[in-house]
């Protein structure tokens, strides 16, 4: 887990292509070295030593969960979120091309 | 202690605001005015506000409410919001230029709580983008500054919310904290502010950075004031599955100026020792006087697993949020770039290079990584864990007292542009706030002093749904304080 | 080379039963209503929204894992699986997982199948319940040449089931089989209407000679399943031969070009930064409500088939063909009732019906529209009294199927009016009118009376039946004796 900087530019690469998160190519070369420093404070967790039967810990509602009934509501429709209609086409989100 | 752009007129409290209004009908009117009359003189300093209501239509919600008979328990209270809570035609930025232009077509459980009491919304507040910061240096828009010493922060991410108060250009606010962002501004405004236990107040609406630690609470001039916003707010929501089935009690019982019990309170060594500034020492220890005079044992304990607890926090809080953040692609609402002849991957790419800040992409590249294949079990899942004999550490503190107390921050406001140059500086404000979030536990800060004619919070945390007490000692500190 | 081919299935089933979707209220009814009028700030993924589990579905999917035999959970946990695409809202899929001590509803079960006779029991690995994602559409019609897409999120949050099996199927036609008899227990259950566009999906995995394994998305019924098998298998088994290298990768099936096409963007392939979703606690699913669910468990397909091959003395085989379409079956047992004779309407609706079905692309409920009960019965009825003959019925199934032609109309088709006896009678007077030898001779030679049937059957063009057509001359030349 101990990475060199030319490590964390080529990680920021692998990260953005998962993410869709740009790294700006004039700025990669601080942001490896933010990005460095900080796991570098994560990497403290790492060696910590936990038993094996530790469970880990997701949420701290321990309530019970509230159930929807299976009754229909009034939807909105999508007007209501885009009242000009400029992101629509008959109805349709317009979106860009996909495969 | 009041900053200088109150008056003793705009710094009224809701009680007393419930109280002239029963006298002077017209008096609720006059205070909306006099509140304006603050933003106009001070707002273009401070910036509070990223989007802040024309006095017209607060006056006109006030009529409606009067004429229908509905003022309530807020009575015409004029409440800031943190833009990061969504409002139903008020847009909802979250302060990022990502949803610089969105309007939600819904309001937020908590807002709609606050319109039925009888509140009325006033602006949205600055913050940190999508709650990411602890200075509200990070709004895309611009910093709020701290009305004690413009050239220091407000503390963040909820620094609109606190400045709005403290600065009297609202009557109370709602903040969101994630790891400490209600209660750090809180204490750099010298004001009181109150992070529920997980899962009191809903989050529906709340556009979310860390899910599993978010939650929205109360932020106001007097621990009173926090206590009636939070009896508002709290409560079972069928909307949001985490929300717990409690009866809620009436906080406002809480806020005496006597002990309802013998507490017996407990100091972590762990949160006074390392890193803590000696000035905020001196206010801490005064505090622990008051709280001794009112007959409040106070003892000493250690945590070690406290060390831990920064990464573990910001691992589970960087993972959940480049989740949330992942639905901002321009599409369907925020910020787009031309839908036509490019590929989705390349016109969400550019829409998230553009609409997202530096600190945002960091974490949503942090998370990412801790979420990566191979990398899950080291980092994410650890963390998890981690959290969870954290959770247990504190369930059995709790058994043996009633609440613990700590400095809000080790240190005094920094000054503008002091601690967001290192990330890690940055992080370390929250030192002693993030352990309640990641165990889900309640938490006030609330003026101890002032050291070099700046405020200083403490914190005081409790078991979960021990708001009342951690009110009740607030309140003892707020009446018991020198300064 | 059969046993060469591994093909595994991830069936995607929307519960078409349940009402409304599996986080929000909104309708499911999507196929009826214009885009993007089923959506809420929940299904649309708004900033701040938060999900709320439907209680039935939960219901939905024990009963289907009961229906398996699978293990079932005694927690229901979700979890988020993370892809960009503009048919996504929140840019994750809320779904369940089976790694880091996560699990889905329902592990292991089995489904058994008849496969022209031969039996095979094909594994389950796991069920899990998922939300649907949007529906694209291209304004050229078409995903290629089109400078955009449109998106519709009337169906994004429908409750899906994802079944995985083991890659126990060995031919593309086991693979056909398999999938109509998971959609008839799926009916039979009362959870999913399969036979509704889009309602039951599935993504094949298949593997020949010992080569990488290869997806196949985007296949809409058990017909094109075994369309685009039979293709992938014959595209893979050229490239064997031709020496060629099989990639591991993805390919979508193109139904309108009968083949299947490489997936382009690998780039994005495979991470999907699982974690378990903090918006939505675990949920325990109780000994007794799965006991309750076990209790109320409908017939389904392998029972039923048990009792039709006994009830209706149809053999084994034909059974279990019927049972593969719930509405096939209930069709044939209603009818049966109704006119008797379940061999003959068992070998006119597997032999005939199906195949009638299958040409003229039209799913079963509108085959049965088209050849109703009463219909049906008509014909047995006609075949019955000699009226039609065994080949002019199944000549009767046939234009009914393709045409929707009651059998009473096709007298004005001229075909219908060869059933009837006045007709028949009409015919043969003209014949026997032309062969006043033949007929001489048939009198004194009954057996001479088979050129004059022959002769009849000519003007029929076959079609009438020479039982008949012999009983109707007998009945003549004794009449003609008797003057
Ligand atoms: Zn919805």
């Amino acid at each position: 887990m101990w990475l060199s900087r030319v490590d964390w530019e080529k990680i920021i690469k692998h990260l953005s292509i998962l993410a869709l998160v740009e790294a700006d190519t004039a700025r990669i070369e601080s942001l490896a070295r933010d990005l460095e420093k900080i796991v570098e404070m994560f990497n403290k967790i790492v060696e910590l030593n936990i038993p094996e039967i530790v469970e880990p810990l997701y949420t701290t509602f321990f309530g019970e969960i509230n159930l929807e009934e299976d009754v229909e509501w009034e939807s909105m429709g999508i007007r209501e979120l885009d009242p000009t209609g400029e992101r629509l086409e008959d109805g349709y989100v317009k979106s860009p091309k996909t495969l | 202690m009041l900053p200088p752009q109150c008056t003793q007129f705009s710094s009224i409290s809701i009680k007393t605001l419930r109280e002239r209004v029963r006298e002077d009908s017209d008096f609720l009117f006059k205070y909306v005015e006099e509140v304006y009359r603050a933003i106009e003189r001070y707002e273009q300093r401070l910036r509070a506000y990223i989007t802040l209501r024309p006095i017209s239509e607060v006056i006109d919600d006030i009529e409606n409410l009067v004429k229908h008979g509905k003022l309530g328990p807020l009575g015409g209270a004029l409440v800031a919001v943190k833009d990061n809570i969504s409002t139903k035609g008020i847009r909802t930025t979250c302060g990022s230029k990502m949803l610089e232009n969105y309007v939600p077509p819904y309001d937020a459980t908590a807002v709609s709580r606050i319109k039925n009491s009888g509140g009325v919304v006033i602006g949205k507040t600055n913050m940190d983008e999508f709650a990411m910061g602890s200075t509200t240096e990070n709004s895309a828009f611009y910093p709020t500054l701290n009305p004690w010493d413009y050239g220091r922060v407000p503390g963040g991410s909820s620094g609109g919310s606190a400045v709005a108060v403290a600065a009297c250009e609202a009557t109370v606010s709602l903040g969101s904290d994630t790891g400490g962002s209600i209660r750090l501004p809180a204490a750099y405004t010298g004001i009181v502010g109150l992070k529920p236990t997980y899962g009191l107040v809903s989050r529906y609406g709340l556009v979310a950075y860390g899910s599993s630690l978010d939650q929205i609470g109360p932020m106001g001039r007097c621990v009173e004031d926090v206590a009636i916003v939070l009896n508002v707010i709290s409560g079972h929501d069928p909307r949001d599955s985490t929300s717990l089935r409690v009866n809620v009690e009436n906080f406002e019982k809480y806020v005496v100026d006597y002990p309802l019990k013998r507490y017996r309170v407990v100091v972590l060594e762990e949160m006074v020792s390392e890193g803590i500034d000696e000035k905020v020492m001196k206010i801490f220890n005064s505090t622990l006087d008051v709280l001794a005079k009112r007959d409040v044992t106070v003892e000493f304990r250690k945590m070690p697993l406290l060390h831990y607890s920064l990464p573990t926090y910001y691992i589970i809080a960087m993972a959940e949020a480049s989740s949330n953040l992942a639905r901002f692609d321009g599409l369907r609402y925020g910020t787009r770039s031309e839908a036509e002849g490019k590929l989705w991957v390349d016109a969400y790419r550019k829409t998230r290079m553009t609409g997202f800040g530096e600190e945002v992409k960091r974490r949503i590249l942090l998370g990412t990584y801790v979420l990566s294949e191979g990398l899950y079990e080291g980092y994410y899942l650890k963390a998890a864990k981690v959290r969870r004999l954290l959770h247990q550490e504190f369930t059995k503190l709790f058994r043996e007292y009633d609440a613990a107390l700590s400095p809000t921050s080790p240190t005094l406001p920094p000054r503008l542009g002091e601690a967001i140059v290192d990330p890690i500086k940055l992080y370390s404000l929250d030192i002693n706030t993030v352990p309640i979030n990641l165990a889900g536990l309640p938490a006030i800060s609330v003026p101890g002093g002032f050291a070099e004619g700046l405020p200083v919070g403490i914190q005081i945390f409790g078991p979960p749904l021990s708001e009342g007490f951690l009110l009740n000692i607030a309140k003892l500190i707020e009446s018991g304080r020198s300064g | 080379m059969d046993s060469d081919v591994l093909i595994g299935l991830e069936v995607h089933v929307q519960i078409t039963s349940l009402k409304t979707k599996l986080f929000c209220r909104c309708s499911c009814s999507y196929r009826e209503n214009p885009p993007n009028t089923n959506v809420c700030p929940i299904c649309l993924g708004l900033p701040g929204s938060l999900p709320v589990l439907n209680k039935r579905a939960i219901e939905k999917a024990v009963a289907v894992a009961l229906a398996l035999n699978s293990s079932i959970s005694d927690k229901l946990l979700f979890v988020r699986k993370h892809y960009f695409y503009p048919d996504l809202p929140k840019n994750y899929q809320i779904s369940q997982y089976d790694r880091y001590g996560l699990t889905p509803i329902a592990t292991g079960g089995s489904v058994a199948i008849d496969v022209d006779g031969l039996n095979r029991v094909v594994r389950i690995r796991r069920i899990n319940i998922e939300e649907d994602a949007g529906r694209i559409a291209y304004p050229e019609k078409s995903i290629l040449g089109s400078r955009y897409a449109l998106v519709d999120y009337n169906r994004a949050g429908i409750a899906l089931l994802e079944i995985v099996t083991e890659p126990d199927l060995r031919t593309p036609r086991e693979a056909r089989v398999f999938l109509e008899k998971l959609g008839s227990i799926l009916e039979h259950l009362e959870v999913a209407d399969t036979s509704l566009e889009g309602a039951m999906r599935a993504d094949a995995n298949i593997s020949v000679a010992g080569r990488p394994r290869v997806e196949i998305k985007n296949i809409g019924s058990p017909k094109d399943l075994e369309k685009a098998l039979n293709y992938e298998v014959a595209r893979q088994l050229n490239i064997v031969k031709s020496g060629g290298v099989i990639e591991r990768e993805t390919r979508h099936w193109i139904k309108e070009r009968g083949i299947t096409v490489a997936s382009r963007v690998k780039e994005l392939e495979g991470e999907y930064r699982y974690f378990p979703d903090p918006d939505l606690p675990p949920v325990p699913i109780g000994r007794e409500l799965i006991e309750a669910i076990a209790r109320s468990l409908p017939e389904l397909p392998d029972q039923r088939a048990r009792r039709i091959a006994k009830e209706y003395g149809v053999g084994d085989y034909m059974a279990s063909v019927l049972v593969l379409h719930k509405k096939l079956c209930d069709h044939f047992e209603n009818s049966s009732k109704v006119c008797g004779n379940p061999r003959l309407i068992s070998s006119i609706l597997i032999n005939e019906f199906l195949r009638w079905v299958d040409e003229a692309g039209i799913d079963i409920s509108s085959g049965i529209a088209r050849l109703s009960t009463d219909r049906l019965c008509k014909l047995v009825q006609y075949f019955e009294s000699g009226l039609i003959s065994i080949k002019l019925l199944k000549e009767y199934v046939r234009i009914a199927v393709l045409e929707d032609i009651n059998p009473e109309e096709l007298r004005s088709k001229g075909l219908t009016t060869l059933g009837e006896e006045s007709e028949l009678e009409r015919l043969v007077d003209e014949v026997l009118r032309e062969n006043p030898k033949a007929v001489a001779d048939s009198i004194r030679d009954p057996k001479a009376v088979n050129f004059l049937v022959g002769q009849v059957m000519k003007k029929t063009r076959g079609r009438a039946d020479p039982k008949l057509v012999n009983e109707i001359i007998k009945r003549r030349l004794s009449e003609y004796g008797s003057k």
